[in-house]
């Protein structure tokens, strides 16, 4: 696939500008895991220079080389995401698994900026907290770990999860009783307190 | 598919071929008939080369014998090498519950159901703050300039298809639930 050590050229190249010019207008794409992890690559890159250098002449081929709309992606870079981003040493963009493609069976992910508008890690724990409220549950270890990777950096993300647990309340969970499929799984007398007995893995026949 | 021999193995078929006898019993009484024939047939020159081809219509093999299975395979040997224990679907283990809906999911993954909820979430909020923008009206045009830019658009039969779009579009089928366990049964 790629030909060179650290340079991407061709098709890859015209490629990767396409899908880094739609992940800065959109801030979440879904695609194959390997075009994935570059998008995820790139992206920090660029967020880096635009935090050293800004829109000098210098950083400014750095975009030209990796985004296609350039106009529209540049002002987005400056006016949207440096002042996002200041506060992080990397890791600006993040990367979630999906179940294989129909068709094809390929590997799927989506992309997200982190702190974005469709930041679906962050969407996903409100919901899951939305729905434990609803239901009167406490918010089980792994939720609360979630809740703790989504919420810190900033005090502002705190409320600003509040306001996404009310509106997934709203959308989702609008009444308790019908909240269907998810209570507490039946605890089974020998599983050792986890809803689950442990199952061997299948014997060759 | 033109097979190209070489002088020793054409000096071996030559024994066989009908054409070949034919023509050294009654030179004079088929000669007229087989005169090509035999000029084909000089393997006095070093690099000669028969092209089979040209003999493809004709009932016999000219005495080659190709590679072919020596037995053939039986029923119980068939049905082994179809279904054998590699080629079965093999269950999954890697399967775990969507804190969500409670589904069951792929371990590692996001709930495909939840994440297109999510997604048309996301579309709606942004078609929302779209719609708060004041967007710039095109300009008014008269009757017959608008009729020529904007032309209306002709409904075609496969259009009908086209629109029908859970008839083509594939959809992932909604996972299992976790039941719960029946206490009447124990």
């Amino acid at each position: 696939m790629v030909k060179y050590i650290n340079r991407i050229v061709g098709k890859d190249a015209i490629r990767l500008n396409k899908m880094m010019t739609s992940f800065i207008e959109h801030e979440s794409i879904v695609t194959t895991r390997k075009h994935a992890k570059r998008v995820v690559e790139r992206f920090d890159q660029i967020v880096n220079t635009a935090k050293r250098q800004g829109v000098t002449p210098d950083a400014y081929r750095v975009y030209q080389k990796t985004l296609n709309d350039l106009p529209n992606s540049v002002k987005k870079i400056q006016e949207i995401l440096l002042p996002r981003y200041q506060s992080r040493n990397g890791g600006y963009a993040r990367m979630l698994r999906l179940e294989p493609r129909l068709g094809d069976n390929a590997p799927q992910a989506v992309v997200e900026m982190v702190d974005g508008n469709k930041e679906y890690k962050f969407w996903m724990a409100a919901r899951v907290v939305a729905r434990l409220r609803q239901q009167g549950l406490p918010v089980d270890s792994k939720t609360k770990a979630q809740v703790q990777q989504v919420t810190q950096g900033s005090p502002e993300r705190a409320d600003k999860f509040e306001e996404a647990v009310k509106e997934m309340t709203e959308r989702f969970y609008p009444v308790p009783e019908k909240i269907q499929g998810s209570g507490p799984l039946p605890k089974k007398a020998g599983s050792g307190g986890k809803g689950y007995k442990h199952c061997p893995p299948p014997k060759m026949l | 598919m033109a097979l190209q021999l070489t002088k020793p193995f054409v000096a071996a078929l030559s024994a066989q071929i009908p054409v070949a006898v034919s023509v050294t019993l009654a030179p004079g009484l088929l000669g007229g008939l087989f005169g090509g024939a035999q000029h084909d047939l000089d393997l006095e020159t070093p690099s000669r080369e028969v092209d089979l081809e040209q003999h493809k219509h004709e009932d016999c093999d000219h005495g080659i014998v190709y590679a072919v299975p020596k037995k053939k395979v039986s029923y119980g040997q068939k049905r082994k090498r179809f279904l054998a224990d590699t080629k079965a679907l093999k269950p999954l283990t890697n399967l775990n519950r969507c804190p969500a809906c409670g589904h069951v999911k792929r371990m590692h993954t996001l709930c495909m159901h939840c994440f297109y909820e999510l997604r048309s979430f996301f579309a709606k909020k942004t078609r929302d703050a779209e719609s708060l923008v004041d967007k710039k009206q095109p300009p008014t045009l008269p009757a017959h300039d608008e009729a020529f830019i904007y032309k209306n658009k002709i409904d075609r039969p496969h259009y009908d298809k086209l629109k029908d779009t859970a008839s083509y579009v594939l959809k992932y089928p909604r996972s299992q639930v976790y039941k719960k366990k029946d206490k009447s049964r124990d």
